[in-house]
């Protein structure tokens, strides 16, 4: 074999290499999770900080304007320290009537995401119509104007 | 010539490392983000505070 013969076939093998680690490269990016296919706790995820946020805009609605900011988020930190005094009273009627609304859907909501949590602890995956009937109650939420 | 192929494969070999490396870091995040997530959960129990009374406190 001729040297500019030896150094080409060298070559060869060293492209047929590259291209082989290129495809595993490709193979290892198309295994990291894509926006489109969201895994149980990236769902649980979403669900849970959705809940929370809409929680601190409805307890925001339902405490006294009185409270300070810094007791107002450390009480959306931990609301069993929410006091009857620390309420407000005397709603108008429409604004009763939503956050009468919101209430009830929390109280429905809390033990289906509990449930919908534990699974995904325990690595299983939620059943299909547990997630449709929380995506549901969550979008009932999101659709309240605040 | 082959100098510079050598040099393609080992930035391949570290493109490698790097990207299984960033993959371990985003499952950690993804980890701390949920764990977040739903201790805002356990603590916003609507069942642990009072609520007003919207069928009586109206105007």
């Amino acid at each position: 074999m001729k040297g500019g013969e030896k150094m080409l076939r060298k070559n060869q093998l060293l492209s047929v290499g590259l291209i082989a680690l290129l495809i595993v490269a490709i193979a290892g990016c198309s295994s990291l999770p894509g926006l489109g296919d969201m895994t149980p706790k990236q769902n649980a995820t979403w669900m849970n900080n959705v809940y929370a946020r809409q929680y601190d805009l409805y307890l925001d609605q339902i405490l006294l304007s009185s409270i300070s900011a810094a007791e107002r988020l450390q009480l959306k930190g931990d609301p069993s320290l929410i006091k009857p005094e620390m309420l407000r009273t005397n709603f108008a009627a429409d604004e009763a009537k939503v956050l009468k609304a919101k209430r009830d859907i929390f109280i429905q909501v809390h033990p289906m995401l509990k449930a919908y949590n534990e699974v995904v602890i325990a690595g299983g995956v939620p059943s299909a119509e547990l997630e449709y009937q929380l995506v549901q109650l969550i979008n009932t939420l999101l659709a309240y104007v605040d | 010539m082959s100098a510079a192929i050598a040099n393609a494969v080992a930035g391949m070999f570290s493109l490698a490392i790097e990207l299984a490396r960033s993959a371990n870091m985003k499952q950690e995040e993804i980890d701390a983000q949920y764990q977040a997530s739903y201790a805002k959960v356990v603590a916003k129990d609507p069942a642990s505070h009072p609520h007003p009374d919207f069928d009586g406190d109206q105007q």
